[in-house]
């Protein structure tokens, strides 16, 4: 009985002892760790060439996704790319996926948002002997690094910014402007190809009629013009995610599913996030920001449209030649999953610069 | 609300019930939190109510048990967990040994998450030990053999899955999928042979 009584409390003190996680420089680093920020902890994930002192943080959109789980099955493919040449830091935003916090929606704000980003980069700076830090945002969490470089303070920290179909624009009454001037640059390109010449000169007639798009009807006839992804001309991203790797996140992994697939919370930060933005146009804000900086926009992302980030990339503040707007050909709203061999060079060409 | 607080007042009710009386049984086990991070279940049994009928002259034993449990698990890189739990069972066992049983528990969850880091007000970085206090309530349905052969008279094995739900959380709670497995030892011959 004495021996049984033995084993148990080896078991427990085993339990207890925290999997120590170290920060070194090195080629294939693998740290995970979690930082307090006010009152939610955050899980963040170093994961790549640490040793390049290069460390690109990946804020994720949605608002309300996820970036742990899509690191652990590699779902963007970075494992063997981006992440040979450079450390690649993925993190769950507050409320989201595996964040561990007794939170209301007080908590859930995009200034709460920008502090904990600030938190992350305060670490990764400690632990990894000041390395450069360059912010990656993909649609909300570009709008969210964007914020976060109004500060001077914080934008002295990073050292280029990537803004990947970033969304800083949520007045909708511009938005359907840029969208109106999309379709216009769509259907010419398209008659000048000489494809669909019937759809596409009805597109341009329809727009001739429609000099301001306002209504339902309006923005349904404007859908069926572009069509929907896979259909007429819009790239289908499509994820490609096994029942393998499905198991390997939910029983073989740091992540609970629980809090992240079967929760409302996701849907709660996406309300509570879009209402804060509902109607605000941030595109100025790109005058404040002087640090390197890479727009990628899928040429056929009719969510956020190339015009509207063409607008945002003029306005910046960055040097001329520290500046780059590259156009996707054959991508929609995830330039990454639509061409990633492309994507992972574009930025890699960019950070070597 | 209401629920849990009567859930709580019947199980706290069982403890009183339960300190009467020494133990029927003791068992530990595996516990898997979402199955695959391990973690070990101890619980000691008290019956509190036990009735036998025969029907077609098999004989069925159903009764209640009244069960403090500890629990504690480690998810690596997510949270260590240690959890108190009365639990109350409602178990059904044949002439055969084979029983199922129902088991509903509330009680404390304790997590502890690993490698924690802080800025305090002076922008200093500090590991702190951070984690959350939460109330748990739990389901759980499984089933189990009691030996009869000799020697193992007093031992049974079961196998039962758990759902846990911790509060608060975000938005409310958060869920916990669990399986147990392990043997129960019996010092008290409660049920039937």
């Amino acid at each position: 009985m004495n021996k049984i009584k033995h084993v148990l409390c080896a078991l427990l003190l085993c339990c207890c002892l925290p999997a120590c996680e170290k920060f070194e420089l090195e080629k294939k680093a693998d740290t995970y760790f979690h930082i307090q920020s006010e009152n939610a902890v955050l899980p963040v994930w170093v994961r790549g060439n640490t040793s390049s002192k290069k460390f690109i943080i990946f804020v994720n959109g949605g608002p309300g996704l996820t970036s742990i789980d899509v690191a652990l099955i590699d779902l963007l493919k970075w494992k063997d790319g981006l992440e040979k040449d450079f450390a690649l830091v993925y993190y769950d935003q507050r409320g989201c996926g595996n964040v561990q916090s007794n939170l209301s929606k007080e908590d859930i704000s995009v200034g709460h948002y920008v502090r904990d980003l600030d938190a992350i980069i305060e670490v990764l700076k400690s632990k990894y002997s000041n390395p450069e830090i360059i912010l990656m945002g993909h649609s909300f969490g570009s709008y969210i690094s964007m914020e976060y470089l109004q500060n001077a303070d914080f934008q002295d920290k990073i050292t280029a910014w990537i803004s990947i179909d970033g969304a800083f624009n949520f007045d909708q009454e511009l938005s359907w402007q840029f969208r109106r001037a999309f379709l216009d640059t769509i259907a010419n390109e398209e008659l000048a190809k000489g494809k669909e010449i019937q759809h596409w000169q009805n597109a341009l007639d329809w727009l001739d009629q429609n000099p301001v798009i306002s209504t339902r009807e309006q923005k349904k006839q404007w859908q069926d013009f572009i069509g929907r992804p896979g259909g007429i001309i819009l790239p289908a991203d499509e994820l490609e995610i096994t029942g393998r790797e499905l198991l390997k996140i939910g029983f073989d992994s740091p992540y609970n599913v629980f809090p992240a697939y079967f929760s409302t919370n996701l849907e709660i930060v996406n309300e509570v996030l879009n209402d804060e933005v509902e109607g605000k146009n941030f595109i100025a804000y790109a005058e404040n920001i002087e640090i390197p900086s890479l727009f990628i926009w899928g040429k056929y992302d009719d969510l956020i449209v190339p015009q509207e980030g063409k607008t945002a990339f003029e306005k910046l503040a960055s040097k001329p030649e520290d500046k780059e707007f590259i156009l996707f050909e054959n991508s929609g709203h995830e330039p990454f999953l639509s061409e990633p061999i492309f994507f992972e060079a574009t930025v890699a060409n960019f950070l070597k610069k | 609300m209401k629920i849990t607080l009567l859930l709580s007042f019947c199980l706290l009710a069982g403890f009183g019930y339960g300190q009467k009386f020494s133990p029927d049984s003791w068992s530990a086990g595996y516990f898997g939190e979402m199955i695959s991070h391990p973690g070990i279940k101890v619980a000691a049994h008290f019956n509190l109510k036990s009735k036998e009928k025969t029907r077609k002259e098999k004989k069925i034993t159903k009764s209640i048990e009244w069960s403090p449990s500890i629990y504690g698990f480690y998810h690596r890189r997510y949270q260590t967990g240690f959890i108190l739990m009365p639990e109350i069972t409602a178990k059904r066992i044949n002439q055969k040994g084979n029983f199922w049983n129902l088991t509903l528990g509330a009680g404390y969850l304790r997590t502890f998450i690993p490698n924690t880091y802080s800025i305090d007000e002076k922008g200093e970085i500090e590991k702190v030990l951070a984690g959350q206090n939460q109330f748990v309530m739990s389901l759980s349905a499984g089933f189990g053999h009691r030996f009869q052969s000799k020697g193992l008279q007093n031992f049974s094995c079961h196998f039962q899955p758990q759902f846990i739900y911790a509060l608060p959380g975000f938005p409310k709670g958060i869920g916990y999928l669990a399986l147990n497995l392990g043997f129960t030892y019996h010092l008290k011959n409660t049920t039937h042979e």
